[in-house]
């Protein structure tokens, strides 16, 4: 019998590899140094939004690319299928986060369309048809058995849980597709407002195939764009050792100017609450580089996987973005999804205040009444035992009581997920 | 930066990233770019020394022979090395695609385990043509 370990312990022990990897890269480079311009790079980019995605748009159609602009999840759909032949066939794809929010393999399989994703996490949620439970790291809360299982199943034959065996298997499935396929999909880890150039970082060689077919597809949010090449360096060193603990990927693609017979490219700036979100109140949440590093510190992610958060932006950032990239996944007591305890402001590397904006969401949600009735029920309580007089002296011995066995307000746990499902 | 400097970094860079770096051969000419079977023989445009990344510019009728084999062997000279990525970046015209290397293509999105070569070549070498001490 094979032990199938749980999603959370999964999780834990996949997020503390990543954390450990990433304490010893940071420890060896002048870490703080490296936030400070990566920070910069990113204020710039939320503060200058639309000069720079304006000034992105110019440079890369003079590079040869067609730059199109999509205002929704249903219109950035149209804007990708607009630039394919109608007749369906084979896609490959390569990690976006922007195509699995706006839905783009389920809306191109739908139309008839065979879609490869790639990457090796990525294709192993799609075959369980899952959503990632990790902006970087698809797979994490899925043990090498669980892997074995589900693709001995696709596969039609009994596969062993090596993980060098489990890549090679999928490595020998993706390359006639990888090699083969006209068309690519993929997404950009950040734009260059100055060159039009579009940027993509990855381990595998995959995403070389997909930016190189013959039709190439750019999917993105336009709050990937930066101003310059030089902002390039310290972004990408911040995002690779904050996502794996490596000081850089192995490929890093510049994407220039059209070259005479190579891909004819299109790129879908993909604009989904970004806009709004990079005005609002929680506009420094628009900084994100998606690395992921807020998810694996953080005790509640740790504790129920990144599925647990029923959207596809996870974990303490999740519950800033998701609001506005993805408001109708979003559940309404997500800023609850939190201990406030600040590991995840600690770690962001373009100091995003994540912790103290969750809280802001709190109160937001209080302001709007939205506030759970177990939590509002709850501090109505305390403040009534603060207020003193009969009730409060009838009432503080309960609390306490509440406060020392912490099993006591498992009760509204329970009331809460009754409510959710 | 002298070229022996950087050499010496490229050395310590390559063993962390899993790149072999030698000295050509006294008979060892500086070769044609050529694709035989498993293997590429690239002319490298850059090399970073601190990171021990083949940077290569162009289009992708070269590249995707390249990206496409086990091995790669990547020839430098001295005016090849730059210090950091970012130096790297400036030698770039814009032209077509600047990829860089940085060791075998590898995964770990399996339980966090790294695993050696998926799509990309799987063995690199850097192979240091002139006067370079290394």
């Amino acid at each position: 019998m094979t032990r199938i370990a749980a999603p959370t312990t999964n999780t834990r022990k996949a997020a503390d590899v990543t954390l450990g990897k990433r304490e010893q890269v940071a420890s060896t480079l002048p870490w703080e140094a490296l936030r400070d311009r990566a920070t910069a790079a990113r204020r710039d980019t939320t503060e200058n939004l639309d000069e720079l995605v304006a000034m992105f748009t110019r440079a890369a159609t003079a590079a040869g690319h067609k730059v199109v602009r999509a205002a929704d999840n249903a219109a950035a759909c149209r804007e990708v299928m607009a630039h394919l032949s109608s007749v369906p066939q084979v896609v490959i794809k390569s990690k976006s986060m922007v195509t699995e929010e706006i839905g783009l393999r389920h809306h191109m399989e739908a139309l008839g369309f065979t879609v490869y994703e790639t990457d090796l996490g990525e294709w192993i949620v799609q075959v369980r048809g899952e959503l990632p439970s990790h902006v970087t790291a698809p797979a994490i809360h899925l043990s090498a058995a669980q892997i074995a299982e589900t693709l001995s199943g696709v596969l039609g034959k009994s596969l062993s849980s090596d993980p060098i065996a489990l890549t090679g298997v999928a490595t020998d499935f993706l390359r006639q597709p990888l090699r083969a396929s006209t068309l690519g999909i993929s997404g950009a880890n950040f734009l260059i407002a100055e060159t039009g150039e579009v940027v993509v970082i990855e381990n595998e060689g995959n995403a070389y195939f997909c930016t190189s077919a013959a039709t190439h597809v750019v999917v993105t949010g336009i709050d990937k764009v930066i101003r310059s090449r030089s902002d390039l360096p310290a972004l990408l060193r911040v995002l690779t050792v904050s996502a794996t603990g490596q000081p850089q990927t192995v490929y890093t693609h510049v994407i220039g100017r059209a070259t005479p017979g190579g891909p004819a490219r299109t790129i879908v700036l993909v604009d989904n609450g970004r806009t709004e979100l990079a005005k609002s109140a929680y506009a420094e949440a628009s900084r994100c580089i998606r690395c992921g590093a807020c998810m694996v510190v953080c005790p509640v992610f740790r504790q129920t996987t990144g599925h647990a958060y029923k959207t596809v932006y996870p974990g303490p950032i999740g519950i800033l973005v998701a609001p506005y990239l993805e408001p109708e996944a979003t559940p309404k007591d997500a800023p609850f999804f939190s201990t406030l305890c600040g590991a995840c402001s600690d770690i962001c590397p373009v100091r995003i205040p994540i912790s103290a904006l969750i809280a802001k969401r709190r109160e937001q949600l209080w302001r709007e009444g939205g506030t759970p009735v177990m939590v509002r029920q709850g501090v109505s309580l305390w403040k009534r035992a603060q207020a003193g007089g009969v009730l409060g002296v009838l009432l503080r011995p309960f609390l306490r009581a509440l406060l020392r066995y912490p099993r006591l307000a498992r009760l509204g746990q329970l009331t809460r997920r009754e409510g959710r499902r | 930066m002298s070229a022996a400097t950087l050499a010496a970094r490229l050395i310590d860079a390559g063993r962390e990233s899993a790149v072999a770096v030698r000295p050509a051969r006294p008979d060892e000419p500086w070769p044609e770019e050529t694709v035989d079977g498993d293997t590429a023989s690239v002319i490298a445009d850059v090399v970073v020394a601190g990171s021990a990344a083949v940077v290569l510019f162009g289009d992708d009728a070269r590249l995707r022979p390249i990206l496409s084999c086990r091995a790669l062997v990547a020839h430098a000279r001295a005016e090849t090395l730059v210090p950091e990525f970012g130096d790297a970046l400036d030698r770039f015209d814009g032209s077509g695609r600047m990829i860089s290397i940085c060791g075998p293509s590898r995964t770990a999105d399996i339980e966090k385990k790294l695993v050696i070569g998926v799509h990309g070549p799987r063995e690199i070498t850097v192979v240091l043509h002139g006067d370079i001490p290394p």
